[in-house]
């Protein structure tokens, strides 16, 4: 309780000591929170996967899958049919499927959906799901599995997945008279990838897109006489249209992309939209699986055929696999059609078979594995079903929120938050400093006396003085809603000589310029198809660097909206101050939801914050900071990126055709998040448009002005 | 002019937020609607009204007679008019605790007054001009209007924005003297809510100091004045709902068994789920006896000298404990606490309550939205940020009762905080 009854006690000894080390110590708390990251990756800093859920039983059964022969005769049916009649077309064999799934004796439906092109000239889009349900004899369909394949024609550029398909009907067909099922088996085939799935989902839990207002919210009490007050169209760009069949609420899913029985190894995909992770339990469940039937798997770096001897290797190679994760997470883009399920709840990994000349690069002694076989797939999806069909509730033990830095090695919420929370440290610690700094400053301009107790009434004497001048002068004009931020801390009235009115509109402008960014891309597409004839891409990427541009040379006059004299000193680090604690709770918020994208976003920006200071008089360091600051602009940074990226990826090609690629790359990266937005609900590009986007504003304003 | 000014900016913000496309999202979120106050609720119950049925026999609702009745031949009769009038309550909120604020600032220079020559002369320059104390009826406005709490809760459309209002009459009431008005809304407030009977002390204080006079006398006539109110309200209610009382245990009973454990920004739902169920009754004594009555009478004895501040520290300690709190009882008391701006130089840890109060309301929602709609976080995480949120609130409520004594103590004693040549320590007792 010494805290709350005495917070006074000792605390001017412990200002001086902060005044004096806040900058070593953000330093060192950054230094702290890499170190800490990396040696994550080392054995003794991470742990063993085990299996938390006891009913999972995994590996208890006999396997009895014996659709070896009827997986190969799809597969070449499939083939066949493929080659005859969809070698042109990149539509999807629906009747054949059909067909087969009905021999097979599931109930079979067929699910079509639309997609408008939120961006462009308004093109649309159509497909068609084909889903078979596979009743569970010993329940009534309260609860499914999902087994999925997505399709792709033979003109894809991808790897195909027909061996997945053949697999996944071989597989109903063994599981079709079983008696054992508890849970519905839903066996999906979906085109068009990812919009596919998004429909397929939307549509199974009924998604509405209508967002009640207060009136309609008044029920028969409101007798709605005209309807104007639909301000905005509220169609959305995907419609998910309706499923004529339905079962119960699905517990997990496993989605296969194999190309052929004939692969080396399976890659298990984990990372789904806005980085959600599946359940820690089955990406344990599906390795485990995977050895017992002798499959060999691997997790990004990670070979489970590979030992490491050198405990030096196995920590890099951790630390490999963690980035390979965190650079796969970042975008909060699934890396397969099972990413789409987390947002609803459902557990769900990807299988990915591959071969040895795999574009994703060839693992070390990868020609020594023998390759697998329809029997040894087949038996370790029977096991992955029989085991979640033993589930008694949803997965809710075990881990949502882990970094993999081995298929069996993992790091919990609660080992890798001191990293992010370092980095947050660091920013609130030099909040607090430059706090401390001005309540002390107006102690300074008065004569000292040497007694600690005489502080707060200094304080108080000088805001008095300061009002007398100042207070005329300052004038709450009571426009803009953002003095709100101010209460929060309740504080900042306390010397008269801070305009609260104009901090205030000068952080709500900024975010005022950043949701204004969000919404633009609209705007540019369409200028840039009717005016300039210019795919949406082009036109969205130049578009936002004008605005980039603009926002560089406006921002820092608009410190100087709403007042009569230059910002002082204490104004400016009261902006810098809230900077810090919205950058920190910008990495907070967004690492618990994506640690990935939380430990980049600050390990970039926490320099940044750390450095932007109030500048007196414009030296060298300034200019150098400015620099670093542009260089860290949301934008500069992707295309900077994308151009490294496409540098390592080819190595071989000129500098200039490179870096050509690299913008080409970032150009798409933009259109994709911002598609993705819209249609996925990914909120990589509003978080980077309305918050990373006003908190890069303010840090440049801070950079360019100097005070008095 | 600036008051208009706020005044026009605050009601089209409101106004607007109110015919957004996020005002369902709002209405529901669990940080402004919990089961005794939200919207949902009261439109059930007056559904159920409306068609001969007792909206006391469910579970849904839990709000009292009288508004149930008010509210009901406002949606009857004038359903449009609703956005208007939760905005205009709020206004009106506002404007009286403006008006608070200002008869407060005269207490405060007459009382400067009369304590001069205590006042040592070291402190001298400590004393507050007019210029000073001008302008906090100003930020008390600013702060009840531009709170993102509060415009939360006003376009959350809870019945808390009511509540919100007869307590800022019943101060105002009690600080201009009028006892019957003050008395009367405390009363109101009291049968909506039950947690603000706790301020009939502070309020009878301050009806005493303000009506000159024998003080006992006074406290007794407020009191009997505030208990036949009351009274008369539970009878009136009964008669709505025809001389049957068993609204009684849909109404108080619910806010005191907190049957209903819907999460909120409170501390009571994460302990009752887990409590074994044969030590619910002694828990919820606990928890209520901390929310209610634990605090009133040590903080009585310590702070009868300034009504306004116990009642300050009052409503934010009961909205901190109570069993169904949102964010509308907290922007309430946030809007009370620049009235103490000259306290704030005193105060050590606004830093940290503030950079806990932005980083919990901005984590909060986050985590609600892994626990309910990712199912990737669970509540315990949940949980972990109300409760620093509550905490934080905790900090600035001692911080300013601290404040408040050291400064009482600098003034009387000058700023050499030292006894017998040795520094001395304060403590808060």
């Amino acid at each position: 309780m010494g805290l709350l009854s005495d917070p006074e006690y000792g605390s001017m000894r412990f200002i001086k000591v902060l005044k004096r080390i806040h900058s070593p110590l953000c330093f060192l708390f950054y230094i702290g929170a890499i170190v800490w990251f990396f040696l994550l990756g080392h054995r003794e800093f991470n742990n063993d996967t085990y299996f938390s859920e006891n009913a999972l039983l995994p590996g208890l059964v006999t396997n009895e899958f014996n659709g070896e022969q009827a997986a190969k005769q799809f597969h070449n049916e499939l083939l066949q049919e493929l080659e005859d009649k969809y070698e042109d077309t990149d539509e999807m064999p629906v009747p054949w499927l059909v067909a087969k799934m009905s021999q097979i004796h599931l109930e079979v439906y067929t699910h079509n959906f639309t997609l408008n092109y939120p961006l462009g000239q308004g093109q649309v889009f159509k497909g068609t799901n084909v889903y078979g349900i596979l009743r569970a004899p010993r329940t009534s369909s309260l609860e499914a599995l999902v087994l999925t394949v997505p399709y792709r024609p033979l003109s894809s550029h991808q790897k195909g997945t027909t061996a997945g398909i053949a697999l996944m009907l071989a597989f109903a067909q063994f599981a079709r008279p079983k008696k054992y099922w508890a849970k519905d088996i839903i066996f999906l085939v979906t085109e068009h990838e990812q919009l596919g799935m998004q429909a397929w989902l939307e549509a199974y839990h009924g998604l509405q897109s209508d967002s009640g207002t207060f009136y309609t919210n008044l029920g028969s009490f409101w007798k709605s006489k005209k309807k104007g007050w639909e301000w905005t169209d509220h169609s959305r760009c995907l419609d998910p249209g309706t499923l004529k069949g339905r079962s119960g609420s699905i517990q997990a899913a496993i989605n296969l992309e194999f190309h052929t029985p004939k692969i080396k190894y399976i890659e298990v995909k984990v990372e789904g939209l806005n980085g959600q992770l599946p359940n820690l339990d089955l990406v344990n469940l599906v390795h485990k699986l995977c050895v017992k039937s002798g499959i060999h798997h691997s997790y990004k770096n990670s070979y489970a055929w590979v030992r490491n001897r050198n405990s030096m290797d196995g920590w890099v190679d951790g630390v490999w696999t963690m980035l390979g994760m965190m650079s796969a997470q970042i975008a909060g883009v699934p890396n397969g059609n099972h990413g789409l399920f987390h947002r609803f709840g459902i557990e769900a990994v990807t299988l990915e078979g591959r071969d040895a000349d795999d574009p994703a690069g060839a693992p070390p002694r990868v020609h020594q594995l023998t390759a697998t076989n329809f029997y040894r797939l087949g038996t370790a999806l029977e096991s992955i079903f029989r085991s979640l069909n033993n589930l008694l509730e949803r997965f809710h033990q075990s881990y949502f929120f882990y970094l993999l830095a081995a298929t069996d090695r993992f790091i919990s919420i609660g080992q890798y938050m001191p990293s992010l929370c370092l980095l947050c440290g660091a920013m609130l610690i030099r909040a607090l400093s430059l706090w401390v700094t001005i309540q002390k400053e107006e102690d300074k301009k008065e004569d000292k006396k040497d007694n600690d107790g005489v502080e707060e009434e200094k304080v108080n004497e000088e805001s008095e003085v300061i009002e007398n001048r100042e207070g005329l002068r300052k004038r709450v004009k009571g426009d803009l809603k953002d003095k709100k931020r101010v209460k929060e801390d309740g504080d900042m009235k306390e010397t008269e000589s801070i305009s609260v009115v104009s901090i205030g509109a000068n952080y709500f402008l900024a975010h005022l310029i950043g949701s204004g960014v969000m919404n633009s891309p609209f705007v540019f597409s369409h200028i840039g198809a009717k005016y300039l004839d210019r795919p949406s891409e082009v036109s969205v990427y130049y578009g936002l660097f004008c605005v980039s541009a603009l926002i560089v040379v406006i921002s820092p006059f608009l410190l100087k909206l709403f007042r009569q004299r230059p910002a002082n000193r204490e104004e400016l680090t009261i902006i810098n101050i809230l900077l810090l604690i919205e950058m920190s709770t910008l990495g907070l918020c967004v690492g618990m939801h994506n640690i990935s994208l939380g430990l980049c976003v600050c390990a970039l920006y926490t320099p940044l914050a750390l450095l932007v200071g109030v500048r007196e008089k414009r030296s060298l360091s300034v200019y150098l900071k400015q620099g670093i600051c542009l260089l860290l602009h949301p934008l500069v940074i992707l295309t900077v990126c994308m151009m490294v990226y496409s540098r390592i990826l080819f190595p071989e090609e000129s500098l200039p055709s490179a870096l050509g690629r690299g913008r080409d790359a970032a150009m798409q990266a933009i259109m994709f998040s911002i598609v993705d937005s819209l249609i996925y609900g990914n909120w990589l590009f509003n978080v980077a448009t309305t918050v990373l986007l006003p908190v890069w504003i303010i840090s440049w304003q801070l950079l360019c002005v100097t005070v008095a | 002019m600036a008051l208009v000014l706020k005044y026009v900016v605050a009601v089209l913000v409101r106004y607007w937020l109110i015919h957004s496309d996020y005002w369902q999202t709002l209405a529901n979120r669990v940080e402004i609607a919990t089961p005794l106050n939200s919207w949902k609720r009261l439109i059930e119950g007056i559904y159920l009204f409306e068609h001969n049925i007792d909206p006391y026999d469910g579970d849904s609702f839990h709000e009292s007679p009288l508004l149930l009745i008010s509210f009901y031949s406002l949606l009857k009769y004038a359903p449009y008019l609703l956005p208007g009038v939760f905005t205009l309550i709020d206004i009106l909120t506002a404007y009286f605790l403006y008006k608070t604020a200002k008869i407060f600032v005269r207490i405060l220079k007459r009382n400067q007054e009369n304590n001069i020559e205590v006042i040592s002369d070291e402190s001298k320059a400590m004393i507050l001009t007019n210029l000073q104390l001008e302008e906090v009826p100003e930020y008390v406005l600013s702060v009840y209007l531009f709170n993102p709490y509060s415009v939360l809760n006003c376009v959350g459309m809870t019945t808390t924005v009511v509540q919100n209002l007869l307590l800022a009459v019943s101060l105002w009431g009690s600080v201009a003297g009028h006892r019957l008005v003050a008395c009367i809304f405390i009363a109101l407030a009291t049968h909506q809510a039950l947690y603000p009977i706790t301020l009939i002390v502070p309020i009878s204080i301050l009806l005493a100091d303000v009506n000159k006079g024998c003080k006992k006398c006074s406290y007794i006539r407020t009191l009997l004045v505030f208990i036949l109110c009351w009274g008369f309200l539970i009878f009136i209610s009964a008669y709505i709902m025809n001389g049957s009382y068993s609204y009684i245990y849909n109404t108080y009973g619910f806010i005191l068994t907190v049957p209903d454990l819907k999460p909120n920004i409170g501390l009571f739902w994460y302990f009752f789920t887990e409590m074994f169920e044969h030590f619910r009754l002694l828990f919820v004594c606990a928890f209520q006896i901390n929310a209610l009555i634990l605090y009133v009478v040590p903080l009585t004895l310590r702070f009868k000298n300034e009504p306004i501040l116990l009642a300050t520290v009052l409503i934010a300690l009961s909205t901190i404990f109570r069993s169904y709190p949102c964010v509308g009882d907290v922007g309430f008391y946030l809007a009370l606490l620049p009235m103490w701006k000259h306290l704030f130089t005193f105060m050590q840890q606004k830093f940290i309550a503030g950079c806990a109060f932005i980083i919990t309301s901005v984590l909060g929602p986050t985590v609600w939205h892994l626990w309910i709609y990712s199912g990737s976080a669970n509540a315990n995480f949940f949980f972990g940020v109300t409760l620093s949120f509550a905490t934080a609130q905790i900090f600035l409520i001692t911080d300013l009762m601290f404040a408040y004594l050291k400064r009482e103590f600098t003034l009387k004693h000058g700023s050499s905080r030292q006894v017998d040549g040795k520094p001395a320590k304060l403590v808060l007792r």
